[in-house]
């Protein structure tokens, strides 16, 4: 493993590397088809040396204060020297093992101009403040002081000394004005106010400039979660993403003309053009021109043929403890390669330094795990923070009367989940290794209850039917069973089928069809691209679906929707419109089936008082009330906790520090800090 | 190329009429069929195939929901005649073993572990042609709980052979009914558009020109994508189908058109509407039969487009989708890097693909080349 | 002439009418729009979008209209000679195709000229030595390419191009070669990514050539002025050269109207998995995707190639075959 290499190697390999790299590959590239491409290889030769970092003579005991590509602008007078470029109190970052050395592109890949996902989780983790490796503390970013009030509903920040964008602009107050009044409050431009920004009441909050450097974040009530919003990747970064001295004059408040000059640039209007430009979450993989405070700033956007090419920031704000600039590689590379086996095959291939999506799960572990050797990388585990790789969400807001009782039957949910033989799903789907487990926190969270992830897992087909019969569902003629209304227990699940999340899901509830047949329950599998599915969730119009068990660790009390009518992205699948009323407050109501009961506004008014409270441990308190609900309700049923997911991780590549969570809030692998990452043989 | 064959029909419809007593047409044509050797033995395999369409339950081992979580992704085993306990036919059974790291699961045969397979054997019970109970399987295991997987197992423990047993059902008919549904489209319409001409012929020719300038996947993937979302598999098959026929009539039907073109014009024809014979009693009783031969041999050769399509659809994710089971939906599943290093019996449904279609293909192009017996 | 020129020009321009209106309710069959689609992305960052949010964004989109307004609001466009804004590039179409119609021109006729280099010979010498063992070698070749799913030799290919020589020929340059200026090398490398497209793209087209020369050489070497010439004692290879060979060459007049999109939809799977930079790709991304308006000019463009491709190979038939020339007139 690359992050465990002793240090004292380096020196032996590094002299090798400058000289000695290309040939090898030169060799085997030379093969790719007959003379002709040989031909390709040597005359090659010469670009080779030039692109690839181990060429560059960087590095060494003494590697410098800025990168030598940096230092080479300084000298022709491109630059001011690195001293005026940082902040006065720039971000010391600790490396992870070893100081590292300047130089090479970190080669990666994306599918295509969609997959901004991997961009954001990769290079775009500069908030205010920020989440420590472990997620489990939040440290000083961009702000350089961030004080609350008595009851947090006031917070006051101040802005690093000399920040500043990519283009040696200075970070000021006046960006942080532009970005809240002229984008996060503009109707035009943000259709609704942030939920990060909002207080307690729904209004947006207020914002006071004290000079400067500092300012002051007002809302009408308790806000105590706004510190931890601020260090995380899309909220912690409303306020510094709007370079106001580019955006401007794009901006119709502060150029008249902007609309006319929208137009004859080709777009349908401002609106447009700014979003375009500088709003939304891609707009930093799209626009070169585009101040930033990322490490590595976009040279060739995402919506290329090829590939997207991002390069060092020389303003960015962070050294290591030596006092050198990160990052340490010079740029990074997404190669655009639509087909995840194509792109699985060059990472076997040794072509990525990093690389943990697309490709990195149960089905193609063991070839990765087969060609580490011959592609000269290694095999990281991911830590998993699912609570189960497949939950099961009944539709609890069913437009249909007889199937909605049925789903909200707690009895039958418990049949249910007894019928279903998880050791044989996974031997047949994960590999053989897994834990059966329900849709509840992992054990090394906080909020573990054993109770709640073993309730009803054992697979128990007499039990099961003896349930069912118990609770008034009579078996018919052809075995399959009816309630009492007349409606029959035959119902069909919808799964999202696409590229990324593979067939697993399928296969398993096409087992599981079987399982539930033999108690007398009958299951059709509707397998959707994922937008369709996405619609017909949205919208209720399902029976059954399955997801990740999001918010098993690390997550638990922002992912909530597996254990209350609440979360992001639309809420709970098992009760899309109880979670519309929560989070709208009520703006959607007309359109409920029906009134959320008692267990599920209980769990709200919890979820308020949770959000109010400042104190950390009460906090925990208020969630573990919440998950206590959920655990008498059985919403949802688990099936299997499974191995987790992993990472191909570059032997050249070093300072990863090994494991690390695999979690869409965490980022992976942002919180590792990639800007300390460095290549070298 | 319908435009250049009018003139050569011209002494085909003369001959025609001189066609000697002794003979039928359809005998000459099998007569000159019979010459072209590779079309002959594409036809036995063809008919092969439509056999395993027909008693597909009866040729399978197993029950197309057999799995065994015992054996994900196992090798294709041996037949075998004689064994240290002594003769009969068997396979050997497995031993497995799993690396810890890479979790790949890998499998030896086991010479110990002796699996007695017969034909004939009682097994899952079917209901053959649908009505039918049975219990009886070609070749199985004679004990149905043993592992007898001769082209191996797929990823989820199914077996193979079983699978594509029913996967060329699926396939097969996708091709044959979906170019029924074409011919019948297209012989109509491009009978009325060659036999009428005038408006009636601008009109159908302008759809066909239309219908072709639109490429064909994303109109299939439009349709695809428009189907409801609670659709079963078997609708969604049927849908499919009707699909890929909608898009693929027009080539027929200018087929067609091209042979009215020039036949309307014979004696034969014109005598015919000189008895007073209705329209439609010479469209279809004496102008097409003077070439149904190149019909069969265009529909024929229409099949594998089908039948590729469906792989392409399916592969795309547009088709039938998993849990159905198709040769598409198994090559979706097989194009995968895993499967070409370590289960490479899972690309066997390609080879079904290749095989079927290149059947298709010469039986296609040997009756054309028998289409007209007194040519050569 | 003149009138039968204007003719076909103004049952072109309704074919395009008729073709817009049928490309638009393709892309808009499936269920949801594009911002359905957005929607489902952001769920999968954890990032969800709030009704309102979605609302806005139908409004930015141009998506809140009906359906017909949609149409005219794009049809319009296309009339005056803006395909629109791509959604998901958030780029003007003309922006995001432009740089990949070279490729998708490159590749294409690359690809076709292995097509006719292939199915030619094996058209004529399947004809001429009608049955032969080697008739049915070469026949069989022809169609195992058109027999062979493309996505399978592709990923076969590519394994085995990984495992042999440790290289992915994905993409139509190595990263080195990527940005330099045209030489020598660059050429090279060009061609060593070329060549699997133009195997699995081209290999598919070379049945159907095949079986249309060899059927039209057959029947033409059936015709009396043939038996009437072979009589007279001309020598085989020369009765062959002076006319039915030229007959056999038809069908290449005639399919360069289908050639480009028959080629397109190789290149949707084939671009896929070897991430060419060509149009194939970002049409299937576009169609999943519901970018309406780049999916649609993609399909439209496409059309309107075809169907002034088939102007074209019309006229070069009638001026290339007197007979077909005397059959316009007659119309």
């Amino acid at each position: 493993m690359s992050t465990q290499q002793p240090r004292s190697s380096l020196f032996t390999k590094k002299r090798e590397g400058a000289l000695q790299w290309p040939a090898p590959h030169l060799s085997r590239r030379g093969l790719v088809l007959s003379g002709a491409t040989a031909l390709t290889a040597s005359a090659a030769g010469c670009s080779w040396f030039s692109t690839e970092p181990e060429g560059r003579g960087g590095g060494g005991g003494d590697k410098g204060r800025e990168a030598p590509m940096l230092a080479e602008r300084v000298e022709a007078g491109e630059l001011p020297p690195v001293e005026e470029r940082l902040p006065k109190e720039p971000v010391v970052i600790k490396v992870a093992e070893d100081m590292g050395v300047y130089g090479g592109e970190w080669n990666t890949a994306i599918t295509g101009a969609s997959d901004g996902p991997w961009l954001f989780r990769t290079i775009n983790y500069e908030p205010l403040l920020k989440k420590n490796r472990d997620f489990t503390e939040i440290e000083l970013n961009l702000a350089s002081a961030f004080e609350p009030n008595e009851d947090a509903s006031e917070f006051t920040i101040t802005l690093r000394e000399g920040l500043k964008w990519s283009d040696g602009e200075p970070l000021t107050t006046a960006d942080v004005e532009f970005a809240f009044h002229d984008v996060n409050l503009d109707p035009d431009l943000t259709a609704a106010v942030p939920t990060e920004l909002t207080g307690p009441d729904g209004a947006p909050a207020e914002l006071e400039i004290v000079d400067d450097r500092t300012f002051i974040v007002r809302f009408s009530g308790p806000k105590p979660l706004f510190e931890d919003n601020m260090a995380s990747g899309v909220s912690g970064q409303r306020f510094t993403w709007y370079p106001r001295h580019y955006l401007e004059q794009f901006h119709l408040t502060y150029n008249p003309n902007a609309e006319q000059e929208a137009i004859d640039a080709g777009f349908d209007g401002w609106i447009t053009r700014f979003t375009n430009l500088g709003n939304l979450w891609n707009f930093q993989w799209e626009n070169p021109d585009l101040p930033t405070l990322m490490a590595w700033t976009c040279k060739q956007p995402v919506s290329s043929e090829d590939y997207a090419l991002f390069e060092r920031n020389p303003y960015y704000y962070k050294v290591d403890e030596e006092g050198s600039q990160l990052p340490y590689i010079d740029s990074v590379r997404y190669n655009i390669i639509a087909d995840v086996e194509t792109m699985f095959a060059h990472a076997l291939n040794g072509e990525y330094h990093f690389h943990s999506r697309h490709f990195n799960d149960n089905a193609h572990r063991a070839d990765a795990v087969d060609n580490e050797e011959s592609g000269n990388y290694t095999v990281l585990d991911l830590t998993s923070t699912y609570s189960t790789d497949m939950n099961i969400a009944f539709n609890l807001n069913h437009t249909d009367v007889g199937l909605r009782k049925i789903f909200q039957d707690k009895q039958f949910r418990i049949a249910m989940s007894h019928a279903v033989n998880r050791r044989e799903l996974i031997d047949v789907l994960w590999n053989r290794v897994g834990e059966p487990s329900q849709a509840a926190p992992r054990p090394e969270s906080k909020f573990y209850d054993e109770a709640f992830a073993t309730q009803y897992l054992e697979f128990d087909a007499a039990l099961a039917n003896q349930t069912l019969d118990q609770a008034g569902y009579t078996a018919g003629s052809d075995g399959v069973r009816t309630a009492a209304d007349g409606t029959k227990l035959e119902f069909t699940v919808a799964i999202a089928d696409d590229a990324l999340l593979g067939t697993t899901w399928i296969d398993a509830m096409d087992m599981i069809k079987d399982m539930w047949a033999d108690v007398g329950v009958t299951l059709h599998i509707n397998a959707q691209p994922r937008e369709v599915w996405q619609a017909a969730v949205d919208e209720g119009d399902f029976d059954c679906t399955v997801w990740t068990g999001d918010g098993g660790a690390i997550d638990e009390t922002v992912s909530v929707y597996w254990y209350m009518a609440a979360g992001p992205g639309g809420g709970a699948f098992f009760a899309r419109q109880w979670s519309a009323h929560y989070t709208l407050g009520g703006v959607q109501d007309a359109e409920m089936v029906e009134p959320p009961p008692p267990p599920i506004t209980e769990q709200h008014d919890l979820y308020d008082q949770f959000m109010l409270e400042p104190d950390e441990a009460a906090r925990d308190e208020i969630f573990k009330q919440i998950l206590a609900i959920a655990k008498e309700q059985f919403y949802a049923i688990g099936t299997v906790r499974g191995q987790g997911s992993w990472a191909v991780v570059s032997n050249t590549l070093h300072n990863v520090g090994g494991e690390m969570p695999e979690n869409p809030s965490y980022g992976t692998p942002s919180p590792a800090r990639p800007e300390q990452w460095f290549i070298q043989e | 190329m319908d435009v250049k064959a009018g003139p050569s029909k011209t002494t085909e419809g003369i001959e025609e009429t001189a066609r000697p007593a002794t003979a039928s047409q359809s005998r000459l044509v099998w007569w000159a069929f019979k010459k072209h050797r590779l079309a002959l033995v594409s036809a036995w395999i063809l008919a092969g195939m439509m056999l395993v369409i027909v008693l597909c339950e009866f040729v399978a081992p197993f029950g197309s929901r057999h799995r065994d979580a015992e054996y994900t992704t196992a090798p294709p085993q041996v037949l075998k005649l004689w064994s240290d306990s002594g003769f009969g036919l068997h396979v050997d059974g497995y031993t497995s073993e799993q690396d810890p790291r890479s979790l790949r699961i890998t499998y030896e045969a086991n010479p110990e572990d002796r699996v007695d397979v017969g034909f004939f054997v009682k097994g899952e019970e079917y209901e053959l042609f649908g009505f039918i109970p049975w219990d009886r399987h070609l070749i199985g295991p004679t004990d149905p709980d043993d592992p007898m997987y001769l082209w191996g197992t797929t990823t989820d423990g199914q077996d193979l052979l079983s699978q594509v047993v029913y996967a060329t059902r699926v396939s097969a008919s996708v091709g044959i009914i979906g170019v029924l549904l074409a011919f019948i489209l297209g012989i109509v319409l491009g009978a009325i558009s060659g036999y009428f001409g005038g408006w009636a012929d601008n009109a159908i020719q302008r759809v066909i020109e239309l219908i072709m300038s639109v490429p064909a996947i994303p109109l299939w993937l439009g349709f695809a994508a428009a189907l409801p979302a609670d659709m079963n598999p078997v609708t969604r098959y049927f849908i499919i189908t009707t699909i890929l026929a909608l898009v693929a009539w027009t080539g027929l039907a200018r087929e067609v058109r091209g042979r009215f073109l020039s036949l309307r014009r014979e004696e034969f024809v014109t005598s015919a509407r000189l008895d007073g014979s209705s329209h439609g009693r010479i469209m279809f009783r004496h102008m097409l039969p003077s070439f149904s031969s190149h019909i069969i041999a265009a529909l024929s050769l229409s099949i594998p487009g089908m039948i590729l399509a469906e792989t392409a659809l399916s592969w795309l994710g547009m088709g039938l989708r998993p849990p159905a089971v198709s040769w598409g939906v198994q090559l979706q599943d097989a194009s995968k890097w895993s499967v070409l290093s370590g289960a490479p019996w899972l690309l066997i449904p390609g080879l079904c693909v290749v095989l079927v279609v290149l059947a298709f293909n010469f039986v296609g192009d040997g009756l054309r080349d028998a289409a007209d017996p007194y040519k050569h | 002439m003149i009138s039968y020129l204007g003719r076909r020009a103004a049952y072109m321009a309704a074919t395009l009418v008729a073709i817009s209106l049928v490309v638009f309710v393709i892309i808009n069959l499936p269920p949801g729009d594009f911002v359905t689609a957005l929607t489902a992305k952001y769920n999968v960052m954890g990032q969800g979008l709030t009704e309102a949010d979605i609302a806005g964004l139908r409004v930015r989109y141009g998506l809140d209209g009906n359906v017909f307004e949609q149409y005219w609001h794009w049809v319009t466009q296309i009339v005056q000679g803006d395909l629109g804004t791509s959604f998901e590039y958030e780029r003007p179409v003309a922006d995001v195709i432009g740089p990949r119609l070279g490729a998708t021109i490159g590749v294409s006729f690359v690809t076709l000229l292995v097509t006719w280099g292939l199915a030619f010979p094996i058209g004529v010498y399947s004809a001429v030595r009608q049955r032969s063992i080697g008739d049915y070698a070469v026949t069989t070749v022809g169609f195992l390419g058109l027999a062979t799913p493309n996505f399978l030799i592709a990923l076969v290919f590519i394994y085995f191009s990984v495992t042999w020589f440790g290289s992915v020929p994905s993409g139509l340059c190595s990263p080195e070669w990527c940005d330099s200026a045209w030489n020598l090398g660059k050429l090279l490398d060009l061609l060593g990514h070329l060549w699997i497209p133009m195997i699995v793209i081209g290999t598919g087209g070379v049945a159907g050539l095949v079986r249309i020369i060899r059927n039209n050489l057959l029947d033409e070497l059936h015709r009396p002025y043939v038996t009437a010439a072979r009589a007279r004692g001309v020598p085989e290879k020369q009765l062959l050269r002076r006319y039915p060979l030229r007959v056999a060459l038809n069908p290449f007049v005639s399919t360069i109207g289908w050639v480009l999109p028959m080629l397109l939809v190789g290149d949707i799977v084939v671009g896929q998995i070897l991430g060419l930079p060509t149009l194939g790709p970002i049409l299937l991304g576009a169609l999943r995707s519901q970018d309406m308006y780049l999916a649609g000019s993609i399909i439209m463009i496409l059309s309107a190639v075809t169907v002034i491709g088939t102007l074209i190979s019309d006229l070069l038939l009638g001026w290339l075959d007197p007979r077909i020339r005397m059959g316009i007139h007659q119309n």
